[in-house]
């Protein structure tokens, strides 16, 4: 018996969560654009087929999706999330351990019974979610996490596996790991994938076979960790618990520029109670706080700056870092500047266990207590009802400058209000 | 009641109500003999859903399902992770709409039908795009209108 890692994924999840909820797609191409509306983020197979392209502006394909009657739907997050949280729900029942990697993809292990292929397990396992959850996924099997994404993009690849490949029961790799081009493999990105191009490096076998000297000398032990895991060495483990996070980022661009502190505030603020809010969920606390502003890239007078901000005492309170992050935000703004796009970053990210007090801070622990009870009460609302049901003062919203989303499905299981239309006529 | 949590500000002689935190109960007068036996009330949630994954709602339109006991705007729980069989209310995606049918096997053939007379029931065989997306549960029907 041996471990096996399984890489899953959904098959262009977004189009395929749309599809799931709205009958009227069936068999139609879609795509889905990204916040704000802005570029194609995820496609149909339909519509892959048709042509249309990944990441392309909007505007500029409006009229050639309209005449080949493709669907165009804004990013229904609310959707995605509930069915990647089934997803994972499901996945993390059928694999021993289980890595939520993004919200659709995930590394798992499973045993491996001496020499068997596990081609008839993921066959299970792909019809298993596909009842109960109603979305296509691919599975890849292999000895560790960089193959296991190989055998995934096999799985893509080669049409008649049906959405499964198992290169872990494979001896020769030749003949797949050819296959796959160097910049497909998991780890390696644009500058390390030119850098292997020069040394006539283009595919995963070549990469594999070269002097590993070479690469350590350019890449250290990251690069040679990837190398170590094509050859089959474990190198990079399962890492199951997803809240230990670092950092935490919520950033979003505006529907219109913003040029006013007030408006500007406003954004900061209720990013900064989603980013507590996610800080309190996983029982961490942030020991910094970084806010920053930009103006649009494109722009002539391109603005962009940011600010950063220590605190002694880690904290999950609403209070404290929204208090720190407005006196960033005023620090960095700029007037007669039209700002597209803010954020706020918690970093030092440590867990709620270990809370270290300051020795002097006599007294305040008790008002503490009941902070951490308020904040809590708070996240307890907003999940219950909207997102923006209770919150701070600075964060209460007059104009609409949240992302622009105007042709969402508006369906969802998740809200009462929004399920979709049974007919029995 | 755990005296260090609710009135250790009062010596001072700050005016400031300290909420409790310990869980547990404050004992004034006679205690509840119902105390040990309080259970957490009763959770629809977990009486009507055996599987939440699979579990997904749908607002029902139309009435050609009265015989069935499913009104026009009752909520149908739908529960994807149960094999159709012939007899269930299912729902199958037809024309580009959730259609609400009931699923039934005569002489080797399998029909949809609605459950009310003068309805033609859908081959499924001769509509080879017929879907079934999952199988209804329940239908919560509210009484007052």
């Amino acid at each position: 018996m041996s471990k096996a890692i399984i890489q899953i994924d959904g098959n262009n999840f977004y189009a395929s969560c749309e599809k799931m909820i709205d009958p009227s797609l069936k068999g139609k191409g879609l795509v889905i654009l990204s916040n704000n509306d802005g570029c194609i983020i995820a496609r149909s197979s339909e519509a892959r087929k048709m042509g249309i392209p990944m990441g392309q502006p909007y505007f500029k394909l409006k009229n050639k999706l309209k005449q080949l009657n493709i669907s165009v739907r804004s990013s229904n997050y609310e959707l995605y999330g509930d069915i990647s949280n089934r997803l994972m729900q499901l996945l993390r029942k059928n694999c021993e351990e289980l890595e939520i990697y993004s919200i659709d993809e995930a590394f798992g292990t499973i045993k491996r019974p001496k020499d068997k292929c596990l081609y008839q397990w993921g066959n299970s396992l792909r019809a298993l979610v596909y009842q109960n959850i109603g979305i296509p996924i691919s599975i890849g099997i292999g000895e560790t996490k960089v193959l296991s994404k190989i055998s995934n993009h096999l799985a893509k690849k080669i049409q008649r596996n049906s959405g499964i490949f198992d290169i872990g029961i494979v001896k020769d790799k030749d003949y797949y790991l050819q296959q796959i081009k160097v910049n497909k493999v998991w780890g390696i990105g644009k500058r390390m994938t030119k850098w292997l191009k020069d040394k006539g490096i283009t595919n995963a076998r070549e990469f594999r076979d070269m002097s590993s000297k070479q690469i350590k000398e350019r890449y250290g032990v990251v690069g040679l960790r990837i190398q170590n895991e094509l050859k089959g060495k474990t190198c990079i483990a399962i890492k199951e618990i997803t809240s230990d996070r670092k950092e935490i980022c919520v950033s979003k661009s505006f529907s219109y520029p913003i040029d006013s502190l007030e408006e500007l505030r406003q954004a900061v603020s209720k990013y900064v109670l989603i980013a507590s809010s996610r800080l309190r969920k996983y029982n961490q606390l942030s020991s910094a706080i970084t806010v920053f502003i930009a103006t649009n890239i494109h722009s002539r007078n391109f603005y962009k700056s940011e600010e950063t901000e220590k605190l002694n005492i880690a904290t999950s309170d609403s209070r404290v870092i929204l208090e720190k992050s407005l006196v960033l935000t005023k620090k960095i703004f700029r007037p007669y500047k039209k700002f597209t796009k803010a954020g706020v970053i918690l970093h030092k990210l440590q867990s709620n266990q270990y809370k270290q007090k300051l020795l002097f801070n006599k007294g305040e622990s008790q008002e503490e207590l009941h902070i951490e009870r308020l904040d809590n009460l708070i996240d307890n609302i907003n999940k219950k009802y909207r997102r923006d049901t209770l919150g701070w003062g600075s964060s209460i919203i007059e104009k609409d400058w949240g992302a622009r989303r105007e042709k969402l499905s508006n369906l969802k299981a998740t809200s009462i209000e929004s399920i979709p239309t049974v007919y029995a006529n | 009641m755990n005296s260090n949590n609710s009135s250790s500000s009062s010596k001072k002689g700050s005016s400031t109500l300290l909420i409790p935190l310990v869980k547990g109960t404050v004992s004034a007068g006679f205690p509840s003999p119902a105390e040990d036996y309080i259970e957490l009330g009763i959770d629809l949630n977990k009486y009507l859903i055996k599987s939440p994954i699979s579990t997904f709602f749908l607002r029902v339109s139309g009435n050609s399902m009265n015989n069935a006991g499913i009104y026009n705007n009752d909520l149908l729980i739908i529960d994807r992770s149960i094999k159709p069989h012939p007899g269930h209310i299912v729902v199958a995606l037809l024309d580009g709409e959730f259609t609400l049918k009931r699923l039934i096997k005569e002489k080797d053939n399998y029909y949809l039908k609605a459950d009310k007379e003068n309805y033609p029931a859908i081959n499924l065989y001769e509509y080879l795009d017929i879907h079934i997306w999952g199988v209804a549960i329940y239908s919560i029907h509210g009484l007052q209108k």
